[in-house]
């Protein structure tokens, strides 16, 4: 990376809430165009993600850093253009029935909100039912089935079949996630891929439909 | 570690026990899986009887017991005692939303508790004034247990004495928990959910050190009065929302460490053991440890922390106790419990200070949790 980053990154680097949605709404004022304001949090979030990845960052500076994007995008979405550059993709993603864990769950959605995917988040405790119903309605191409509860091998497991019988295996990538999947999770799930980390899932979800 | 040829081991477990905590080579090391309700599958009793069922618990778990070969410690009562704490421990219904097989779920479902949206957490910001104002109690409630269950605790309790005094001369195996103690800054977790709490640490970071500064002293009192009214010997301090898993260390430095250290110190002389529980990932934090009471404190780890570089840190401070993986008992097979089993051995055992231990998970498969003992006792023997 090069050059100066403008104030506006450097503040949602810092984490500094406050600043950060001052700042937005000042260039909103000033009729800076909201697209090149999103750019600037796209790429502060990316820092962030970086100094996550290299362990000066930790979960909870990750959670404040999607807080304060999330409200930054409240204050611009609306004079966001729709039109979308490209279609990024669609993923269905839940904590599977049984399980109420959702901080990691969370964290992947914001993640890939901020990179112009279309996230159908259904929360926790989700059937299996539930998550094929809005798989087909939607035409996702990637599930995310997220679960830290051992016995969450199981409605993820049984998920994947529902999703084999309704012949959709081959159309949808799955993924699993939470602090103890692993590559055995994953075989006896009948997952494409696990992973314990969000940026790591981000990556590998980018990976599947082959966007960058 | 060689090979034992005799059946007749040389200490009991609590002679054992003792040994490995007091940082001395026993005659073999020690192995105390953590149980929790895998006797009920092992029984075929409902979760809901394993829980609140004290003559079906005991059943169970001397069966269990006996089936995986005797462990050196062991529990003598149900969890189903703590779900109905009217003091504010971690598992206290009273204060948290846990959901319980045979109440809010089917009775073969494990508890869960429940960690709350964003939206909609036990206790809104506000709280911590409420805390400071009003005290602790101020968030105590009925909605999920009544007078009649706090009422039960006494008899629970009584047993519960009973069947340590009695497992202990029929086994002479030390108990695992007789009572708990928590550090503020965990309870202010579970009151706000996990993720409100993260971002409290960042938006009012003053008010959270005032509440803990405040509630510290009660819970104190707390855990003394408890201790004492259930001559309880053995406890358990449960911590993990301040692990690396969540913050950095510099966060623990501020908001965990100084309260794990009042609170464990103010105890320590009260009881024999306390096992520091600390779950996800304390590799990061170690170091911080060697400040928690020498010897009387005991470390369990699951498999997010480094239990190789806690004995390098810690080896000579206080006993490790761990770290297989749940997953494995439950998706694995004995031939990989044993690798893991010896390679905890092979790296941490040296000198004493070990416990090969896991959190049995429900569905563990029973041929595991047997390879866990099986291969401690036999790879497990000190060399003299």
């Amino acid at each position: 990376m090069s050059g100066k980053n403008s104030e506006l990154v450097d503040a949602l680097v810092n984490l500094e809430e406050k600043r950060v949605l001052e700042m937005v709404l000042k260039h909103l004022d000033a009729g800076k165009p909201a697209r090149k304001i999103l750019n600037d949090l796209k790429k502060g979030m990316d820092m962030v993600g970086e100094k996550y990845s290299s362990k000066v960052y930790f979960l909870s500076d990750l959670v404040m850093a999607a807080e304060i994007f999330k409200l930054a995008m409240d204050l611009i979405e609306p004079k966001l253009e729709i039109s979308k550059e490209r279609e990024m993709g669609t993923i269905v993603i839940g904590t599977v029935k049984g399980d109420l864990h959702d901080i990691g769950k969370n964290i992947m959605v914001a993640l890939l909100k901020n990179d112009g995917f279309t996230v159908y988040d259904l929360g926790t405790d989700v059937p299996p039912e539930d998550f094929i119903r809005v798989v087909k309605r939607e035409k996702a191409q990637v599930l995310g089935l997220s679960g830290i509860l051992t016995m969450a091998v199981e409605p993820m497991k049984e998920t994947v079949e529902v999703l084999k019988k309704e012949g959709l295996r081959n159309k949808v990538k799955v993924i699993i996630g939470g602090l103890p999947v692993d590559e055995k999770w994953r075989e006896i799930v009948g997952a494409d891929a696990f992973t314990q980390d969000a940026y790591e899932g981000l990556r590998i979800i980018k990976g599947f439909l082959g966007v960058k | 570690m060689g090979k034992s040829t005799s059946t007749e081991e040389a200490m009991t477990p609590l002679e054992r026990i003792n040994a490995a905590m007091d940082l001395k080579e026993p005659d073999r090391v020690p192995v105390a899986p953590l149980l929790d309700t895998f006797p009920a599958r092992v029984a075929g009793i409902t979760l809901a009887e394993y829980l609140f069922d004290f003559e079906k618990f005991e059943k169970a778990y001397e069966e269990t017991y006996l089936k995986i070969g005797k462990v050196d410690m062991i529990d003598v009562a149900p969890m189903g005692l703590m779900y109905f704490d009217p003091f504010p421990g971690m598992f206290s219904t009273f204060y948290f939303e846990w959901y319980l097989p045979g109440r809010e779920l089917p009775p073969d479902r494990m508890a869960e508790i429940n960690e709350h949206s964003r939206e909609n957490p036990i206790m809104d910001e506000n709280g911590y004034d409420l805390i400071i104002n009003e005290g602790l109690y101020r968030f105590f409630n009925f909605k999920r247990g009544s007078l009649l269950d706090i009422a039960k605790i006494p008899e629970f309790g009584m047993k519960s004495v009973m069947l340590k005094a009695k497992w202990m001369e029929k086994y002479q195996a030390p108990p695992m928990l007789e009572g708990q103690v928590a550090a503020p800054y965990d309870l202010l977790n579970k009151l706000r959910g996990t993720t409100n709490f993260l971002l409290d640490l960042h938006r009012r970071p003053e008010k959270i050190i005032e509440a803990c500064d405040w509630m510290v002293d009660g819970l104190i009192a707390i855990a003394l009065y408890m201790i004492e009214m259930a001559g309880a010997e053995y406890i358990l301090c449960g911590s993990g929302g301040l692990s690396a898993d969540f913050v950095s260390p510099k966060t623990f430095e501020k908001f965990g460490l100084p309260y794990l250290k009042k609170v464990l110190h103010a105890v320590k002389d009260k009881v024999k053991r306390i096992q520091c529980h600390f779950d996800t990932n304390w590799t990061p934090l170690l170091e911080y440890l060697r400040e928690l009471p020498s010897k009387k404190c005991y470390l369990h780890l699951d498999e997010r922390t480094d239990i190789f570089k806690a004995k390098e840190i810690l080896g000579d401070h206080m006993c490790l106790f761990g770290n297989l993986k749940p997953s494995l008992l439950s998706f694995g097979t004995p031939k990989e419990v044993e690798k893991e089993v010896k390679k905890i051995i092979d790296g941490c055992a040296e000198g004493g200070g070990l416990i090969v231990s896991a959190e049995v998970p429900d569905d563990a498969k029973f041929e595991n949790v047997k390879a866990i003992v099986d291969t401690t006792k036999k790879y497990g023997v000190y060399r003299r």
